[in-house]
């Protein structure tokens, strides 16, 4: 099941560059958060530090909290916290030199070294979640190249759902996807919602508007406004959100 | 309709002029290649043929090259191991860990070493010789080509991590490793062929040196310093023959490096 995850007054910098500011967001279990916001707004900075990833950006700095259930974010472990907050990225990224099944199998083996005894069950497991089990059950052993672009995409989605998250962050996941591909992306992420907490940053208003539970929007790095996606769509209450949404700017 | 776009004259001239200066350049090159090896195999080829077929004595004229080959092999790989796990660990240093200022000195020391003459390098270790005043020729020697070869391996070793995209990095950090699990479980398996036809190329660069290595008296068999003994005291059929050796092990080096660059591609 997926846990809450909230973030409390967080700011980030890269450098003296401040590109977000003072943002408070509660994340609700087994719902879907869109971000959405014109380009450098903060979206993907502000959930890159939701799992701890802000930190490997050489002077990049944070201050604020993370709440995981009751559990603090950055008083865990960097390592655990971001195995229990899975991210997938824009692009579709999975290992080159590795098969489809090393690509999935590879977190587990990170993070269990050679104790991990049900492999082939866990790696299973993780494509049937991602709806890509059917397709590629005879080819494990290939490279993950051959696949599509949009396999390759729910591949990166099964690399993440192998460890088991309670959260799971997707940055702009169908973004270099056609629009067949984008669809079953979304019906994936409809399915996922049953078991983990999703975080979708997108700069699709109708992606948001379709698989979302949820809307924040962010507008240099600042959060203006959040809400239910209907809310946020249809009555939005400041006149920035009202102006994104109704497409007269970004 | 397309309107085909078109050019003044003296622009085509001038893209014309350009091309054949490169051309040129290139055939003046070639020109010079096939003028060495042809010679070398003139004066090699041709004295082996004679001598293995009346004095039956061709085995003797290539054992000594055949030596020569192999004790400039055993150095090589010598230094190589040596300076492999520190160009290694200093390309790391300076691609992984980007920030601080001992990083951009660091960075900046391989950088100059890397394009630094060899001859400098080996006067530097001449010198030390004089100072620490106990080392022998022949580790010295040896340092000399390991210092050669470390910072071109370090600088090669870092290009190709840098060509790594920052995304997969991420990745790796996503699902959770160390930076440790991250270099030695995504970034080598990714670019360890690259890796390997770097040290190749750095091996075939290292086995042309010739000048720093004259410093050093030492009765080291190396095969590009052999030859010089061997032009300058007019053996010449003898150095040509070596020659032959070395332009045959640098052909099989390269030839090596580009069937890997190849599978990389693949």
């Amino acid at each position: 099941m997926g846990k809450a995850l909230s973030a409390i007054e967080l700011s980030a910098s890269f450098g003296n560059h401040q590109v977000l500011h003072c943002v408070s967001l509660h994340m609700q279990p087994n719902y879907v958060t869109a971000i959405i916001g014109p380009p450098g707004s903060g979206k993907s900075t502000f959930i890159r530090c939701l799992n701890r990833l802000h930190e490997t950006v050489p002077r990049a700095t944070m201050t604020g909290r993370v709440m995981l259930g009751d559990q603090d974010v950055y008083q865990m472990d960097a390592i655990s916290a971001r195995q229990k907050i899975g991210m997938v990225f824009a692009q579709p990224n999975p290992f080159p030199t590795m098969s489809i099944f090393d690509n999935v199998a590879i977190g587990l083996r990170l993070r269990d070294g050679k104790r991990q005894i049900h492999l082939s069950d866990e790696v299973e497991r993780s494509l049937t979640i991602a709806n890509l089990w059917s397709e590629v059950k005879d080819r494990l052993q290939e490279s993950s190249g051959k696949l599509t672009v949009g396999q390759q995409q729910r591949l990166c989605m099964a690399r993440a759902l192998a460890l088991q998250p309670a959260v799971l962050l997707l940055d702009e996941p169908a973004s270099v996807l056609d629009p067949f591909s984008t669809l079953r992306v979304e019906e994936l992420i409809d399915q996922l919602k049953e078991r983990y907490t999703i975080v979708i940053v997108t700069h699709n208003l109708q992606q948001a508007a379709r698989v979302a539970d949820r809307t924040a929007f962010f507008l240099a790095g600042e959060m203006i406004e959040q809400g239910t996606t209907t809310d946020l769509f249809t009555t939005p209450c400041d006149k920035r959100t009202e102006d994104y949404v109704t497409g007269r700017f970004g | 309709m397309v309107k085909k776009k078109m050019y003044p004259v003296w622009r085509k001239i001038k893209n014309k002029v350009i091309s054949l200066f490169f051309v040129a350049l290139a055939v003046l090159s070639l020109v010079a290649l096939v003028s060495i090896v042809g010679n070398v195999f003139h004066l090699t080829v041709s004295p082996l043929h004679i001598s293995s077929c009346s004095q039956n004595c061709g085995w003797i004229s290539i054992w000594p090259g055949i030596r020569a080959l192999w004790w400039t092999l055993r150095l090589l790989f010598i230094a190589s191991v040596i300076a492999l796990p520190f160009a290694f660990g200093t390309a790391l240093f300076i691609t992984e860990y980007r920030v601080t200022y001992l990083v951009f000195i660091v960075r900046l020391f391989v950088d100059i070493l890397a394009g630094i003459p060899g001859i400098l390098i080996a006067i530097v270790m001449y010198g030390f010789q004089f100072i620490v005043g106990q080392s022998s020729s022949n580790e010295l020697f040896i340092s000399s080509l390991i210092i050669f070869l470390l910072p071109k391996l370090a600088k090669g070793f870092a290009e190709i991590f840098y060509g790594v995209p920052l995304h997969y990095r991420e990745v790796a950090f996503a699902i959770g490793s160390t930076r440790m699990q991250m270099v030695f479980k995504v970034l080598l398996p990714m670019t360890f062929r690259t890796l390997s036809a770097s040290v190749l190329l750095g091996v075939a660069r290292t086995l042309g040196v010739v000048a720093p290595l004259l410093l050093f008296d030492s009765g080291i068999h190396y095969l590009p310093v052999d030859i010089y003994h061997l032009t300058v005291n007019g053996e010449f059929i003898k150095a040509a023959m070596y020659s032959l050796f070395l332009l045959f092990t640098i052909l099989l080096i390269y030839l090596f490096a580009a069937w890997l660059d190849q599978e990389i591609i693949k």
